[in-house]
């Protein structure tokens, strides 16, 4: 989509190399890659199905037992193994929080390009749409939207996508702004290239950096609004995801009773989205370089 | 200037309307149809004619819509499904207890992590500014709910210093008076605890913006020149430094400011603070729609007149900014 | 052959919404105020003013970068107009533009090979091999050899010498019949301006085309140039064969210019006055002659009527827009100035 130089693979390998180069940026990517690796081999590593009861040896259901060998993280309170829960729950927030973000950069992105670049009416229109997303308050707006759509895990991606492009849009645009008025622009338009072509082959992978950026922020804001939902209540019941882990054992009251409950899987979206911050924050280092420590 | 107000407050007035007609729109339009759970298919057909009637159901959809607007700008919100009370009565009460919260802490973490920022800016490259970017960047990556029970697990639960939640203790009076109420003892011990979770929670991102917007400064030529002049380090910071770096940060503002009132949801779950957010999560998970509608809105109207305090200030607080 | 005929582009101050209320409403700037010239095939003409005199917007109007308020282009007898509504994309088959700055005017983003083969790309030429020869040949043309080290190179790679050979082959590439250098060695070092000077004027010869060198200097135009016209706020003032504008200005803003080159020799002196005061304010231009309120010979004529082109010594070629060409003093310039 960008150019066919592959230049959209090479700066993304760049920014691999980038981030690297830093040492919590590297921290973070390993991090995130370990986690990939949790979501994607969970049925492997989890000893347990996460919605299974387990009995002990007398049959009898067991009830929030603390973190023993058999369950190094404890049960809930229908006996399921929390440890197990937690493993599955990389899952949901990765898919979530992938597809969101994907979402909200393609959305972003495009309407940034098109407001910036062809400014004038468009530019007034589409700006006074997304002010007018700024006053929307993204999470009851998303419970809203959910108690009245049912609660699938696309539903919830959806939800988020249309209210987050805003920023990245408002991003992109001031970045485009500056860019339009660049020589290369103009001479590009005397090449013969069309509007569409400028936006996309000239403008584009010069904000594809900065689109980067935004994708690391988007999916860190995005894992931690799908535990939100997800600790109210409105996640797809049949999923088990961090958040849910923690609306479950909040729901019964049992949460300041068993804290092995309640502790792994915040700490498991802590580690995460912390992961993905410093990835974020180590690539925002390297492309403007006056953040780099003097 | 007085031309720049009048259109910024069309505007409100403008996103406001766009919002309760999305709310109308989506509530008709969408699956879920919330009148059938109040009018149950149980009910005999002529009850379920009265009940219409009485919600004005029975009316064409643009009918409905203009009575809809119409008693927004009265803001009256119709009758609670659940409660059979006035939903603008419920709500009253909320807001304040909503803005009780968020207000302080938002005030109280800006001013502190503005603060900190510059402190950890000014130890530039030392363990104090690796360790401290460390902490509030997992700090900020935990879900504030997940930390809000944390607290509340070890203050209230095993230490016993604050409630479990709620505003007042049940069952005191402080007679009529609310001021009474809002000064007395019993409400600070229990505004204490999500006062400060919200606070530390949101001292992160300012923080962090402040570091690296001094740190873009300290790189800035002016600064080698205050140093070329012979001034302190110290007096840099504070003078120049500081005062440079403290605009993009306020550009930040109304967007933390709308990530706050909206997140109000979860943390007046976790501590049951009787807010707005609690009301509506409340009213949600029991479908009673014209106290979501009410909520959603009152929600919205904070965040829109919060983004526009955060536009004014920024404008008194950059020169440079010359309103048209 | 090109012809510019009455070319005119007004800028309004204020624009938008905004300028029914404004009190500048209806003001505007005129950056080219009909301005015409011509240009044999194979020949340069060399545009010079000071800053702000409108030059860029000249090329950026023809380029049709900025849309023209009147006026038209013939490019070997075919008007601009027609061809651009016909279809924009061939237009610049025509007629091409260098930019001032070579670090701007290259997307950084792309490597060699996709700035050459675009401008080939969107004028519908999709052969890999033609395109892979053109480029080649192109880079070779333009002194950047060998070509194939270039093809794969990303532009930081390359100093600001090579940045403008390569703005210069990708402004080739299409075979224009027209092209608009806009002050193209203004920002490279001393040492490889000449390299570019030859090289234009090479291809100037070799390409058989037009070329409208911009400038603000008037030092290194006779090099370069067949023909001069002297540019005063979107006026051409002076336009001829570059030695007689040179050596017999019938201009008083033409022998300012030419006075304010350095010479290097400090034995010589230079007669004709220095031009003083600083460029009026192009909203609210003076009354009759643009140029009279710093003009040393200004009379009341000058300051009600404005003045046409009319030929200096009797020289058709040769024209100036004064009412006193040839009442002023004797211009004796040592020559030397053009070294
Ligand atoms: N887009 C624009 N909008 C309004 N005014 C403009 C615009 N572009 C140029 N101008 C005005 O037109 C006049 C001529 O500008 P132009 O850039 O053509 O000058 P120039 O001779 O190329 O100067 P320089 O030597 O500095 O490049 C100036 O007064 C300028 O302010
Ligand atoms: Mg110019």
């Amino acid at each position: 989509m960008f150019t066919n130089d592959g230049g959209m693979v090479t700066v993304f390998l760049n920014s691999l190399k980038m981030v690297s180069g830093s040492k919590l940026g590297l921290a973070g990517l390993v991090v995130f890659i370990v986690c990939l690796g949790v979501a994607v081999f969970a049925p492997v590593l989890a000893p347990y199905q996460p919605l299974e009861k387990n009995y002990d040896a007398a049959g009898k259901l067991m009830k929030l037992h603390p973190p023993s060998v058999q369950h190094p993280l404890g049960t809930t309170l229908l006996g399921r193994d929390v440890f197990s829960q937690v493993i599955w729950g990389a899952r949901p927030a990765l898919i979530i929080g992938l597809s969101t973000a994907a979402g909200v950069i393609l959305i972003g992105v495009n309407i940034g390009l098109i407001s910036g670049y062809y400014g004038g009416w468009i530019d007034n229109l589409l700006m006074r749409i997304t002010d007018i997303f700024m006053g929307v308050p993204f999470l009851p707006f998303i419970i809203v939207m959910l108690s009245l759509t049912g609660r699938s895990m696309v539903t919830v991606i959806f939800a988020m996508v249309i209210i987050m492009w805003r920023s990245t849009a408002r991003v992109i645009r001031s970045q485009v702004l500056t860019l339009r008025e660049r020589p290369f622009v103009d001479a590009a338009r005397i090449s013969g290239a069309s509007g569409l072509k400028i936006i996309y082959v000239e403008i584009a992978p010069n904000i594809l950096p900065i689109a980067l950026v935004n994708v690391a922020f988007a999916l860190a804001w995005a894992i931690i609004t799908e535990a939100s939902i997800g600790f109210l209540g409105f996640s797809d019941p049949d999923v088990m995801s961090w958040g849910t882990i923690i609306y479950r054992s909040f729901a019964s009251q049992m949460s300041y009773k068993a804290w092995w409950w309640v502790v792994p899987p915040g700490a498991a979206i802590m580690v995460l989205v912390t992961a993905v911050y410093f990835i974020g924050r180590a690539y925002e280092e390297m492309i403007n370089p006056r953040l780099q420590k003097i | 200037m007085l031309k720049y107000l009048v259109n910024r407050i069309l505007f409100m007035v403008l996103t406001i309307y766009v919002l309760a007609t999305l709310m109308f729109f989506m509530f008709r339009l969408l699956p879920g149809d919330p009148t059938m759970t109040v009018i149950s298919s149980a009910m005999s057909p002529k009850a379920q004619e009265a009940m219409k009637r009485q919600y004005g159901l029975d009316k064409p959809l643009y009918r409905q819509y203009t009575a809809y607007l119409n008693n927004i700008v009265h803001l009256d919100f119709g009758y609670s499904f659940q409660h059979s009370r006035r939903v603008s009565q419920m709500i009253a009460g909320r807001m304040l207890n909503t803005l009780l919260l968020i207000l302080p802490s938002m005030i109280a973490a800006y001013a502190l992590g503005v603060i900190m920022g510059a402190f950890i800016a000014y130890k530039r490259g030392g363990r104090t500014e690796i360790s401290s970017v460390i902490l509030a960047t997992a700090f900020q990556s935990a879900p504030v709910f997940w930390i809000g029970m944390l607290c509340i697990f070890i203050f209230s639960v095993h230490l016993d210093i604050f409630p479990l939640g709620h505003i007042l203790s049940p069952g005191m009076h402080y007679g009529k008076s609310a001021l009474a109420k809002y000064l007395s003892l019993d409400f600070f011990h229990h505004f204490a605890l999500p006062f400060t979770v919200i606070t530390a929670y949101n001292i992160c991102f300012p923080m962090l913006l402040m570091r690296s917007s001094m740190l873009e400064t300290f790189g800035e030529d002016f600064i080698e020149l205050c140093k070329m002049k012979g001034m302190g380090e110290k007096r840099i910071i504070y003078k120049h430094a500081m005062r440079n770096s403290f605009l993009p940060i306020a550009t930040t503002l109304p967007l933390i400011l709308g990530w706050a009132v909206a997140g109000s949801v979860v943390i007046e779950t976790v501590f049951s603070w009787p807010g707005l957010g609690l009301l509506m999560v409340e009213a949600v998970q029991c479908s009673d729609y014209p106290v979501v509608q009410a909520c959603f809105l009152m929600i919205a109207v904070l965040t829109i007149v919060g983004n526009f305090v955060a536009d004014l200030l920024y404008g008194i607080l950059d020169p440079r900014i010359v309103y048209k | 052959m090109i012809d510019v005929i009455d070319l005119k582009k007004y800028f309004p101050v204020v624009s938008g919404i905004r300028s029914l209320f404004s009190r500048s409403r209806g003001k505007v700037v005129k950056a080219v105020d009909s301005v015409s010239f011509q240009i044999e095939t194979g020949q340069v003409l060399g545009l010079v003013g000071e800053s702000g005199c409108g030059k860029s917007t000249t090329g950026r109007v023809l380029l049709d970068l900025e849309q023209p308020t009147s006026g038209d282009i013939l490019i070997n007898g075919e008007s601009g107009r027609a061809l651009k509504k016909k279809n924009r994309k061939t237009y610049y088959r025509r007629i091409q533009m260098i930019f001032q700055d070579p670090y701007g005017s290259i997307n950084p983003q792309h490597n060699v090979a996709s700035i050459l083969s675009r401008p080939l790309m969107y004028q519908g030429i999709r052969d890999k091999t033609i395109i892979r020869d053109k480029m080649l040949e192109t880079l070779d043309r333009v002194g950047l050899s060998p070509p194939e080290a270039f093809l794969e190179k990303y532009p930081h790679l390359l100093s600001g010498g090579q940045r403008q050979r390569l703005c210069i082959g990708r402004a080739i590439i299409l075979e224009p019949e027209f092209l608009v250098a806009d002050e193209p060695i203004s920002m490279l070092d001393v040492s490889i301006k000449s390299g570019i000077i030859i090289l234009l004027k090479r291809l100037v010869r070799e390409q058989n085309l037009s070329l409208l060198y911009i400038t603000h200097d008037l030092a290194t135009v006779g090099h370069l140039c067949d023909k001069i016209a002297i540019m005063y706020m979107g006026r051409i003032v002076e336009i001829g064969p570059t030695d007689d504008v040179l050596d017999r200005p019938g201009h008083p803003y033409t022998r300012a210019l030419i006075s304010s080159i350095p010479i290097p020799d400090p034995s010589i002196t230079r007669s004709g006055a220095p031009i003083s005061g600083a460029i009026s304010d192009p909203v609210n231009l003076p009354s009759g002659c643009r140029f009279h309120p710093r003009c040393p010979y200004a009379e009341n004529l000058c300051r009600q009527r404005e003045p046409v082109s009319a030929a200096v010594k009797d020289n058709p070629e040769h024209g100036a827009a004064c009412f006193l060409t040839d009442k002023l003093p004797g211009f004796d310039l040592t020559k030397g100035h053009r070294c």
